[in-house]
This record gives C-alpha cells, sequence and structure tokens, in this order.
C-alpha cells in the first residue's frame, strides 16, 4: 500500500513538473507596447470607452493609407477614388473579396454605416447622402464643394462599423441625415436643434453598445485580453494572409516611457515609439545592437499656449517679450533632443513644410523673434515692469510677477519642456513655477483659462498635411488653441483692414486656386506670428524604434517615406508593413 | 530648575545611549542643512545641456543631473522644503491619531464605534480621485499647509493603532489604581497612558514622515502645489520616470543621492525613536 501511495506520488509529482515545462512553440510572435481598458471594463466596440486601444490599428483597416511626404493615398480596404470636376461628388471603388472577422463579406455598406456613424459623432455636415450602388462602389454627395482636406478624413477613418452588426443603427443614421439635408436645403436654412438631439441619442446608443470581441477586417483578430497581455491572432482568411509571416501580435501594457525603457533594454519587444531622452536611447542602441531608431516627423509642434486672457500676457508686448527672450533649443533639448529645430518665426505653419506654404514676402511681413534678452528687458521696463531687491521683475502695480507653467503630468517630455521653460524665465528675472495636472484636468484648466502659460502642441497637421487643421485649432470657433489662448474671432492686419478668422478657414478650406490659397496661409500665419497666441519650441519627431533581425525582418530605412504615415498613428504603419510583407519573420528570410 | 534637571537627565540617557545619540546628530546635521544650507549654497537652475550627468567632482560634490545643475545643491535647497512636509505631516497627522485614538478607546461603546466606523471610511477612500477633486478647489503655497493636508489622509491608520493600544491598557491594574484613586482624566492620558504608547507613537511618527516625502510627489504631479525639481521625493521620480536615469550608468550620483539622503534621515529617525523609547520606558534602558 505504501508503494502503491508512493509511486502515485511520484507520477503526480512528474506530471507537475511536465506541465511547468513550456511546450514547444513554433510560433512567430511580434511583440510591441501598447494601452487598452483592462477587463472587464473591455469590450469590442470601438466607438466606445473600453473598446479603443493600440488593438485598434491591426484589427480594423482604413480606406487608404494617407503618406504625408509624398502625398500619395495607398489602397488599404479603398482600390480607386475619383472626385467630381464639380467637386461635389467623390466616388471610392472598394476591394473585393475582403472578409470580418467572422466571416461576413465586406461591401459598399459597411462603408456608409462607418462613415454615418462618423457623421452622426459630429463630422461631415457637408455630406448630402451617401449612395452604394453596388457592393464596392460608394458615393458621397456633397451639399458644397469638397475641401482641402475633407476626403483625407474619409480615406484616413477606420472602418469599424460592419453592417450586418451596426446596420439597425445607422439606418436610424441615414434617416437624420435626410431630415437634416431637407432641412438645410428648405426654407429654414438654420440647422435644427433637434437634429443634434437625435444624433446625441443615437451616439449614446452607440456608446451603450458592448460586444464582448472586436470585429474587423484587419490582418489580425482578437484573440485574449488581461491586465498585462493583449493577444491578436493572424487572420488567415483576411485579403494580404497570404504575405503574412507573423502568426501572432502580443501587445505589452505599457503605463509609461520607463516601463517601455525597460521592455526595450530587455529585449522584450520588437517595435514601439517611446519619447526617449538621449542618453537613454544611446544606452538602449548600445545594449542592444539589432535596435534601430526611425525618426519621421509627428507633423506637429510642442510649444507653450499663452493664456491672452490674463494680464499681463493679455498684453501682446508681454508676449512678444517673452518671445524674444526664449532660447528655443535649450529647452528642445532637455525636453526632446531628437526632434527638429524650429525658426524664429511662430507662424503655425509646420516648420519642415514652411517651404510649401510659406515664401520670402510672407515672412518679410513678420517680427521674427531672434533670441535677444536686451530686447525683453527694454520691452518690460517700457512696460512699467521693475526689478525688485532679489532681483526679479515686479509688475507696474508694485505685485511681483510670477508666472505658472501648467504640464501634463503623465508626458515627460511635457514637464521637462516646462522645466526648461522655468529655467530661462527665471534666466529673465522673471519668477516661475510648474504645476503639473493629471489627464482630464489639465485640459480643463485650459478650457477654462485657468492658467498662465501651458505646454502644448500648437501646429498640428496630422496625415494631412495641410496648415488647415493647425490654423482650425489656433482660430477656429470652440477651438482647442483658441479657446484656451483666448484669441479674438478677428484681428487687424498689418495693412489695417480687419482679418476675420472664420471668414479666412472658410477661404483656406474651399480655395483650389494655388495662389489664394498662399496668400491665406501667410494672412493666418501673419496672425498666429504678430498675435503670439502660441509660442513653438520644436517640431516634434517620432521616436520609431525597431528591433531588426530578432523575431522579424525588413524594417524600411529612415529614409523611407512610409515612415511619414505614422502621424495617424504609427501602429498603422507597423500593421500595414506586416500585412504587406515588408516585415516578415526571421525564419523566412534563413 | 527643575525643568533643567529634567532636560540634563533625559540628555544624558539620550547620550548614554549610542544610537540614539548618533541618530540625533545626524537630525541636526539635517536641521541645519534644512536651515543654513540654502545660504550658504546657491542654486543655479539654468540649464547646462553639454554639463549633464557629470561624476561626483571637487565643483560638482554629487555629480549634475539630466540638464547640468548640480545635485548636491539641489539637495541643499530641497532639504528645507522636505524636512518641513515631513515633520509638517507626521506632527498634525500624529497629534490628530493621539486626540481621536485616545478619546475613542477611552469613550468605548457606540461613540467608539461611530469613530472607527468613520476611520475605517478614511482607510478604504481611494485617496488619489480625492486628492485630484482636491486639485480643483484649493492652492497650496506652503510647506506646512501641504502637510496638513497630507496629514488629513495619514492620520487614520495610527488612531486605529492608538485607540487599539488604548483599550489594551486602559484595563490594567495601574489604570484602575488611578480610577479608584480618583486622578483626573488629564492625569491618566498624560501620565499614564500616553509614556506607555510613546515607542508606537514615534516609530509612527517616523513612518508617515517617511512616507510624506514619497506622498509629496503624487500631489504635486496632481497639480495641488507647484512642482519642486529639489523636492528629494521628485527628484527620484524624475530621475526613475521622466528622464530614465535608471538606465543610465554614469547617471548613478544623480539617482542615488536622494535616495541616499531619504535612507539616511530614515535610518536618524529610527535610531533616534530608539533613545525617545528609553526616555519614556525605563525598562528599556540598557537593553
Amino acid at each position: 500500500m505504501k508503494k502503491l501511495a508512493f509511486s502515485l506520488f511520484g507520477c503526480l509529482c512528474f506530471l507537475f513538473l511536465l506541465s511547468c515545462s513550456k511546450a514547444p512553440n513554433n510560433k512567430v510572435i511580434l511583440r510591441l507596447d501598447g494601452g487598452w481598458y483592462i477587463p472587464p471594463a473591455f469590450h469590442g466596440n470601438p466607438y466606445a470607452p473600453g473598446g479603443d486601444g493600440t488593438h485598434m490599428h491591426f484589427i480594423w483597416n482604413r480606406l487608404f493609407l494617407l503618406v504625408p511626404a509624398t502625398d500619395q493615398n495607398i489602397p488599404r480596404l479603398g482600390l480607386s477614388h475619383n472626385i467630381s470636376s464639380d467637386r461635389r461628388v467623390l466616388t471610392i471603388k472598394l476591394r473585393k473579396g475582403v472578409l470580418w472577422h467572422d466571416e461576413t463579406p465586406f461591401t459598399a455598406k459597411d462603408v456608409k454605416a462607418s462613415i454615418l456613424i462618423k457623421y452622426a459623432g459630429g463630422w461631415g455636415d457637408i455630406i448630402r447622402r451617401i449612395k452604394t450602388p453596388d457592393d464596392y462602389t460608394v458615393i458621397f454627395e456633397m451639399r458644397e464643394q469638397i475641401g482641402a482636406i475633407d476626403e483625407k478624413i474619409i480615406f484616413n477613418d477606420r472602418i469599424m462599423a460592419p453592417y450586418h452588426i451596426f446596420g439597425k443603427i445607422t439606418d436610424r443614421i441615414e434617416k437624420i441625415m435626410e431630415e437634416d439635408d431637407r432641412k438645410m436645403t428648405g426654407p429654414q436654412k438654420e440647422k435644427s436643434a433637434a437634429i443634434f438631439e437625435k444624433k446625441a441619442e443615437i451616439m449614446q446608443e452607440i456608446y451603450s453598445f458592448r460586444p464582448s470581441v472586436p470585429i474587423g477586417t484587419g490582418p489580425f483578430k482578437f484573440s485574449f485580453v488581461t491586465g498585462s497581455d493583449f493577444g491578436l491572432k493572424k487572420f488567415k482568411k483576411g485579403f494580404e494572409a497570404k504575405k503574412i509571416s507573423i502568426d501572432e501580435i502580443r501587445i505589452l501594457k505599457n503605463v509609461s516611457n520607463d516601463i517601455t525603457w525597460a521592455y526595450l533594454i530587455g529585449g522584450a519587444i520588437d517595435v514601439t515609439h517611446p519619447a526617449t531622452l538621449q542618453d537613454v536611447t544611446e544606452q538602449i542602441l548600445k545594449l542592444n545592437p539589432k535596435t534601430r531608431l526611425i525618426l519621421p516627423s509627428d507633423y506637429g509642434e510642442f510649444g507653450f499656449v499663452f493664456n491672452t486672457k490674463k494680464y499681463p500676457l493679455s498684453d501682446i508686448r508681454f508676449r512678444k517679450a517673452l518671445a524674444y527672450g526664449v532660447k528655443k533649443d535649450n529647452i528642445r533639448l532637455i525636453s526632446y533632443y531628437y526632434s527638429k529645430t524650429v525658426s524664429n518665426y511662430n507662424t503655425g505653419v509646420l516648420h519642415s513644410l514652411s517651404d510649401r506654404w510659406l515664401d520670402k514676402s510672407d515672412l518679410d511681413k513678420m517680427t521674427s523673434y531672434d533670441y535677444n534678452p536686451e530686447k525683453t528687458h527694454q520691452i518690460l521696463k517700457e512696460m512699467g515692469f521693475s526689478i525688485d531687491k532679489e532681483g526679479f521683475y515686479l509688475k507696474p502695480n508694485g505685485l511681483p510677477l510670477k508666472l505658472t507653467i501648467a504640464g501634463f503630468a503623465g508626458r515627460s517630455d511635457w514637464v521637462l519642456g516646462c522645466e526648461g521653460l522655468v529655467s530661462q524665465l527665471r534666466k529673465l528675472h522673471i519668477r516661475a513655477e510648474i504645476k503639473t495636472y493629471e489627464g482630464a484636468l489639465f485640459h480643463q484648466r485650459l478650457a477654462a483659462n485657468k492658467f498662465d502659460i501651458a505646454a502644448n502642441f500648437g501646429a498640428d497637421y496630422r496625415a494631412y498635411a495641410h496648415p488647415l487643421t493647425t490654423f482650425e485649432r489656433y482660430f477656429g470657433n470652440g477651438a482647442y488653441i483658441k479657446s484656451a489662448s483666448g484669441m479674438p474671432d478677428q484681428v487687424k492686419y498689418h495693412d489695417g483692414t480687419t482679418l476675420s478668422f472664420k471668414k479666412e478657414l472658410h477661404v483656406l478650406n474651399k480655395a483650389r486656386e494655388p495662389g489664394l490659397i498662399k496668400k491665406t496661409v501667410g494672412k493666418l500665419a501673419w496672425a498666429a506670428n504678430e498675435y503670439l497666441p502660441f509660442l513653438s519650441i520644436y517640431e516634434k519627431n517620432l521616436m520609431i524604434f525597431v528591433v531588426d533581425g530578432k523575431r522579424v525582418k525588413g524594417w524600411p530605412s529612415p529614409e523611407d517615406p512610409i515612415w511619414s504615415a505614422s502621424s495617424a498613428g504609427m501602429e498603422s504603419v507597423f500593421a500595414y508593413l506586416i500585412s504587406t510583407g515588408i516585415v516578415r519573420s526571421v525564419k523566412e528570410y534563413r | 530648575m527643575k525643568l533643567i534637571d529634567s532636560l540634563t537627565s533625559r540628555y544624558k540617557i539620550l547620550t548614554h545611549n549610542n544610537r540614539a545619540f548618533f541618530g540625533f546628530l545626524i537630525l541636526i546635521l539635517y536641521f541645519l542643512m534644512a536651515t543654513i544650507g540654502p545660504h550658504l549654497v546657491s542654486l543655479d537652475n539654468i540649464i547646462d545641456y553639454a554639463g549633464r550627468y557629470q561624476g561626483i567632482s571637487l565643483q560638482h560634490w554629487l555629480g549634475t543631473d539630466y540638464a547640468g545643475r548640480d545635485t548636491f545643491s539641489q539637495i541643499v535647497h530641497g532639504s528645507t522644503d522636505v524636512m518641513l512636509i515631513a515633520f509638517s505631516t507626521a506632527f498634525f497627522a500624529t497629534f490628530m491619531a493621539i486626540i481621536i485614538g485616545i478619546f475613542s478607546g477611552l469613550k468605548g461603546g457606540r461613540i467608539d464605534a461611530f469613530i472607527m466606523k468613520i476611520v475605517d471610511i478614511l482607510l478604504t477612500l481611494p485617496q488619489f480621485p480625492i486628492m485630484a477633486i482636491f486639485a480643483g478647489i484649493f492652492t497650496i503655497k506652503d510647506s506646512i499647509t501641504f502637510g496638513i493636508l497630507l496629514a488629513c489622509f495619514s492620520w487614520a491608520p495610527l488612531s486605529r493603532g492608538i485607540r487599539s493600544q488604548v483599550l489594551s491598557i486602559k484595563n490594567k491594574e495601574f489604570i484602575e489604581v488611578c480610577h479608584i484613586m480618583n486622578m483626573s482624566t488629564f492625569h491618566i492620558i498624560f501620565k499614564e497612558l500616553l509614556p506607555n504608547m510613546i515607542p508606537f507613537i514615534s516609530i509612527n511618527f517616523i513612518h508617515i514622515a517617511k512616507n510624506a516625502i514619497i506622498a509629496s510627489v503624487g500631489i504635486m504631479l496632481l497639480g495641488i502645489v507647484p512642482l519642486s525639481v529639489t523636492n528629494w521625493g521628485m527628484m527620484i521620480n524624475i530621475a526613475t520616470k521622466q528622464v530614465g536615469a535608471i538606465y543610465v550608468p554614469h547617471a548613478l550620483p544623480y539617482l542615488l543621492s536622494p535616495i541616499f539622503f531619504i535612507v539616511v534621515f530614515q535610518f536618524a529617525l529610527i535610531n533616534f525613536a530608539s533613545g525617545v523609547e528609553e526616555l519614556f520606558d525605563p525598562r528599556s534602558r540598557g537593553r
């Protein structure tokens, strides 16, 4: 009996040890890091909080992938497009043979459903109706001429609403669109508030939809999700499945840059994009010789928003005094070493694309804020500021001048940028302190004008490579920088005429004649530079670390224009490179 | 005269205990650093990127940080805030905990149950969202108010501990004797209960002081108080989280400096606490 018990115990121990041993796994798993909602908050509806995250780039496809560097639209779900001569009809031909992850065929109705949800969400008043004459053609009929980036917004949108899942809701949105159109073209031209309410109600319905699993057309489909890992597996019936040599994607949870640095140094991931300081970057590259750094432009400029509603920043002379006294490159070095230097102008036109949009005659009309601290002191003294016993400036009323720089707590590069600015302000004898705010609190404070100066992005071209997005941000009604800075609706132009931002933005959006476009850009850039709602510090480069040759290989060279598409989401570029077979398993190279 | 005699005898007890005396000396050094230090060592916050992460030298006793600024001067200038925040938090939290804990323990019954229910609620409340709300309402401008804010979140665990101590002591013979002899509640609390709890309270005082340095970082990141790059807790946070100094070998002096000063500070407090125990508990002397 004893022997039997002993043998049984031995067998159990053996089985236990066997189960602990790792089963041989020949699967090729590409690892990266990212974020998602941890279960049970996670669900499969990408339109509602809880369903979004890094996985979206692999699960859902766009119509076209926009490459700003070459102004190219790479076909994804869309194959070709055409805009009518009057610029009122956009026709998109779709790829055939595409399946959703539940194996339902992808059709034009799915594109229509996705754009209808975008319309209900607030974008797309320009669209009169969407037609689907056959399964592979979508026609957008517009109320007015297609604007500068309208078609690109449609191209860039992820098609995430399968009609067989969202159809009942999107049919109702279509009815709202029809009603909206009748009201727009009928006797009462003003948009009815009822339409907004109906859209809001429908969006609430969409937000409350909680499928357990996301369904897309992307190269990878949902596999599992935990608090630490998100698993995706190759969609074997995907339209590019044959080219894909990677079996699984594993996304590791990323809560902050320092975690990503640890992942990189430990060789745990194959591709990632943390903002990283020079010394840490050098260390990562030194310890991992297979790691390469790619630095495409983010098509955005980091800098500081001035609250023009609060004294002394409400006085343009004071803002100009600061612009003269700040050495931009010193802030760039500590905040984001691998970014691009910008010029001494603050036009809102992205520095690297400046030649496309501004010429010398435009710049000649503008103030160049060359670093000149003496000029800062001269302006401040002219304004009545004086120096106290401790060597810091007093306001004209005798009270101490103290500025608070607001930063976003989770973004280390922003906080370091604030530190750089505080250091320079102190050098200018201006008392300054940093206050960092977490998440939504930061944006709330900006929206409520509860700050003096705040770190943020000014120029923000995204994938569209067009200054309209930035000028909308600076001067558009209710736009982010305009609300935060408190810029007025119109200003005096250098020739004494009134510059109405609403009017100029409309012209920039609709104009097709290059001369008129450049002239309008020149005017808005002048206003940005002379009224200074924002001080640009550097043009951000994305820092993409790729490990070439460990598990996967074939990452394009840093000069490849495809990287410029990263400004609309780097993971979309990774997904494109994997699904087109450009990035492949190392095994395939052997 | 009696007071001087009492102080002299206490000083002798303290010096008799080498550990406590050593801790006491270190605390004096920290006190001097926080008070006189900032007047002797100037703080230059100007960024010198090329001079970042310099090693220990005569010019930079503790090297330089990621922006080329002297680490030692940051430590010295940060010590004032750190000391004030740590001690004011510990003082106010301990004060609140003693009053509430003793009152609750002595009263007992429904009052005790009610107070402990509140303590339980405070212990389980998530501090982060509450602080985020505080961030929207309050603006704190000095270290003492900062300490009071931190104390509001730190007193509850200690008050529960003190209440338990009171419950275990209040039925002992010597307290019963006090009651029989009609001694005042004041006497019972200050002459009988408190001396018995001093070792427990002093250790908790140290823990609260230590935790306050780290907790102050969270509050700074919430924007309730201005972010201070010379605060030792913030220095560690910046070094590890923001600039990745933990991954850069030549950044070690910068990374380890605030850690070293916090560790030595705690070490001094703990050693000093052992002396405090001897002051109030003759049985522990010479152990």
